[in-house]
């Protein structure tokens, strides 16, 4: 494994890649939009569940699952998504998988998860492996239910990883990732151990004593690798995607361009090469911008409050709704200084209407919290719209990114 | 312009219900600063459709301390003149990061709007719904239908709408510093309210300078002489009028402006007993003085100071400028709160504390000559700093405030760029 990692033809590589946001996805996928904007890929899918279903694993070559709800992300894509992600991955697809990504496909006998199955790797941090005191010490926090078991987390942030079978970050076989929950594995045959976790540094936060978080982690895998016919399954227990940690994510890029032989790249264009020019994008955008600034300034107005609403198995609070919202703020800057668009929809004001109604629902939620009222429901309808207007707005902004790349290029 | 700046200047038309934005020529900015410098060119340039102007100072909402004014320059229907007036507390700076440095409002609304200006996008929308409301319901009403308790706003109550000499422009819930009746041109305009709410970012030409700088600035002024004291009270001993002892009683707290180390404001219990241990189950437990001579105007009449704060809170509901309030309520002989308040509806006079020249006279002299108040105001409105602070802290010198703006904005102001700026605005 080639360690020197760079931003050298990045842009010139430009393999199509999906980021899964459907069903059980929390906000992390967009920590992976984060840095392959950073890195220069554009060529950049968003997939929910349907998408896998339909065959939208199709045109692309990489697969990203980040964290959220593993439960609801199998449950989701069922034993026909499981086949769909199987038949992707032995075509020569790459799948990677961070945190509930991670989990994913790992051998399970619970309802659903058991529908994949495609690594046969044991965890340490599952609660079968604790004494009585020390399961009761994780009963009320940091643990997820799992069967008769629950999958417990012993530090949270940073971790110290050690690199190991060749593979090398800048010559060092050290490299610092964060930890938010994402499985420790056991060794096993069917895996290529990548890293494993070596120890901590002063920035993890232990939720047990330092005794038991090192019985549970040390020595045990972080990253490892399974192939499968043409393809290879990359699975991450720490955040590597996070983009705080640059080091990972060179790592995770290099994966991803290292890792490109078995499925041929896609030549087929994915813009529309009309592009929406002049006064009609500028009015589109300030319509957009307008929205987004309601919506923005609707969720500052809630940054006070100590709510938050259990959606699946994980907890949202406010904070994670904006984070949604500026990742589509941090990257509109882009297209106002442009001259043209690739909207590409068929109704171009659609994604307005969409932040419109987000913007509705999220002035309900604000008067509902202020009324003492019950906002689940609304939470769930706000957090899906979310996810659907930001990963519409992410592909209008990859398609014209790609798409100037491409002119400039030719 | 590039720095320190939004770069943009709203034209909003309400004659057509039109908003444009144009860019802020740089050129425009090496001229005249920024600030009443630049307020008052687009009053120049528009005045044929009697605008208000709201403009902030080149250093408002920045590092440098007491950046926190921007103004409202318009013609005063009291005086005649061009004048400007303050606009303190956070909405100063809130203009600047809803993304306008200045906003240009021309011509007159056939029905009743307020303007929302958030991050960069100026809107103007129907206000039948809050027309008629006081200026704290109409602030509720704004807040809690744009879903953000930050939101700042610049509104009018029942005196600018009837048009009264004596219609003020009030912030938020408080007093603001227009004596000038800039209340009863917004209600001309049918213009109830203007909201303010963004979260934009200011570039610096030269940020670890600039910073270093602001830092070691603020060292300095927090050594100052009025180190360790707080709030209107002390203003008011400084003038010779020590009220500290009649109001104590019912102080509660003091707040500064924005990045600014004295707290002009003094918030007062009203409606509960100040010495109750238990927290107080009201938002805020009163009334935010943030003007002294409305409350030494009130005080003369021989009130307490619970009666006096009570009709300064009137005084700010109904949007009206508690100085005339008092005066014109001493004038007449009426000397009994409920008597004052109901002169709040149609109270006409001519007044004897009428500021004479282009700054508001809300900002104490602090026995200054008239000259030396009125530089120092000028720099004060020109740079975006909170004009009290301005004349409390020599450290602020001029001399200072131009290197910090050349640090913050890579242009090359003098001495002699001031002095001209100041000549043209007092002109």
């Amino acid at each position: 494994m080639p360690s020197s990692i760079s931003y050298r033809n990045q842009t010139s590589f430009d393999p199509p890649i999906g980021i899964y946001m459907g069903r059980g996805a929390s906000h992390s996928w967009l920590w992976f939009v984060e840095i392959l904007d950073r890195m220069g890929f554009y060529h950049v899918h968003f997939v929910d569940e349907k998408d896998i279903l339909s065959g939208g694993l199709e045109p692309i070559n990489v697969l990203l699952m980040s964290g959220g709800d593993t439960f609801a992300i199998a449950e989701g894509l069922g034993a026909e998504g499981s086949d769909q992600l199987r038949r992707f991955i032995e075509g020569g697809g790459v799948y990677i998988g961070t945190c509930a990504g991670a989990y994913l496909p790992l051998r399970s006998s619970m309802d659903f998860l058991n529908q994949f199955n495609f690594i046969n790797v044991k965890i340490s941090n599952i609660s079968r492996r604790l004494s009585e005191s020390e399961r009761y010490s994780f009963k009320r926090f940091a643990c997820s239910p799992y069967g008769c078991d629950f999958v417990f987390h012993v530090v949270r942030e940073d971790v110290l990883l050690e690199m190991v079978n060749g593979y090398q970050k800048d010559g060092k076989k050290e490299i610092i990732a964060p930890l938010y929950g994402g499985p420790s594995m056991l060794p096993s045959e069917d895996i290529e151990p990548i890293a494993t976790y070596k120890g901590f540094t002063r920035k993890t936060k232990f939720f047990v004593k330092e005794e038991l978080a090192e019985k549970t982690l040390i020595g045990n895998i972080a990253v490892a690798k399974k192939s499968m016919g043409k393809g290879h399954l990359f699975i991450f227990g720490p955040h590597f995607e996070h983009p705080h940690y640059p080091a990972c994510n060179l790592f995770l890029t290099e994966l991803i361009r290292k890792n490109q032989n078995g499925r041929p790249h896609t030549t087929q264009k994915d813009f529309s090469g009309n592009p929406i020019k002049g006064e009609v994008v500028r009015e589109l955008l300030k319509d957009l911008k307008r929205e987004l600034s309601n919506a923005r300034i609707i969720t500052s107005g809630m940054s006070d409050f100590s709510v938050r609403w259990l959606i699946g198995n994980k907890y949202y609070e406010p904070e994670k709704f904006r984070v949604f919202l500026e990742a589509i703020w941090n990257r509109l800057k882009y297209l106002e200084s442009g001259k043209e668009v690739d909207f590409d929809l068929k109704d171009p004001t659609e994604i307005f209407s969409q932040l419109k109604g987000m913007t509705h629902l999220l002035r309900q939620m604000k008067k509902g919290i202020d009324r003492g009222e019950a906002t689940h429901g609304l939470a769930e309808d706000l957090f899906l719209n979310l996810k659907q207007v930001t990963s519409d707005f992410l592909a209008i902004y990859f398609r014209t990114k790609r798409m100037e790349s491409i002119r400039a290029q030719a | 312009m590039e720095y320190l700046s939004t770069n943009k200047i709203a034209i909003v038309d309400l004659t057509n219900s039109k908003v444009s934005d144009q860019e802020l020529d740089k050129e425009l900015v090496k001229e005249k600063i920024g600030g009443a410098g630049i307020t008052t060119a687009l009053y120049e340039e528009y005045q044929k459709e009697d605008p208000v102007i709201l403009g902030t100072g080149l250093l408002t909402g920045t590092l440098v301390p007491a950046s926190a004014l921007s103004i409202i320059t318009a013609k005063s229907p009291l005086t005649g003149k061009v004048c400007h007036a303050p606009i303190t507390l956070y909405a100063g700076i809130e203009l600047k990061y809803s993304g306008f440095d200045y906003v240009v409002i021309k011509g007159n609304s056939s029905k009743p709007v307020y303007l929302w200006i958030h991050d960069g996008i100026a809107d103007l929308k129907e206000a039948n719904e809050i027309w008629g409301k006081d200026v704290w319901e109409s602030t509720d009403f704004i807040r809690e239908l744009m879903g953000d308790p930050l939101i700042q706003i610049l509104g009018i109550g029942k005196g600018g709408e009837s048009g009264s000499d004596f219609g003020q422009v009030c912030i938020n819930y408080w007093a603001s510093g227009d004596r000038w009746g800039f209340g009863k041109l917004f209600g001309q305009k049918k213009l109830k309210l203007v909201a303010l709410r963004g979260m934009s970012l200011l570039e610096i030409a030269d940020p670890e300078e600039f910073v270093r700088e602001c830092k070691e600035l603020l060292s300095t002024i927090k050594k100052g002489s009025f180190a360790g004291k707080k709030g209107i009270g002390e203003l008011s001993a400084a003038l010779g009028e020590d009220i500290r002892k009649w109001l104590e009683p019912i102080v509660h707290r003091h707040l500064s402006c924005f990045n600014t180390s004295f707290p002009t404001n003094t918030f007062v219990f009203l409606d509960e007993e100040p010495k109750r241990l238990k927290e107080t189950d009201k938002e805020e437990p009163g009334f935010l003085i943030t003007d002294l001579y409305g409350l030494l105007g009130f005080k003369k009449l021989g009130l307490s100071a619970s009666d006096t704060c009570a009709l300064l809170r009137e005084s700010a509901k109904y949007g009206m400028d508690a100085v005339a309030v008092a005066e014109l309520s001493q004038k007449a002989g009426k000397k009994k709160p409920d008597e004052i308040k109901k002169t709040l509806s149609g109270l006409k006079g001519a007044l004897e504390s009428l500021g004479k020249g282009k700054f508001s006279p809300w900002c104490p002299s602090f026995n200054l000559s008239t000259d030396e108040w009125e530089r120092r105001q000028a720099v004060a409105y020109l740079f975006g700093i909170h004009p009290i602070f301005a004349l409390m802290s020599p450290e602020l010198s001029e001399e200072k405030l131009i290197e910090l703006a050349n640090l913050g904005t890579g242009l090359a102001f003098t001495a002699e760029t001031l002095d001209k700026v100041i000549a043209d605005i007092l002109k």
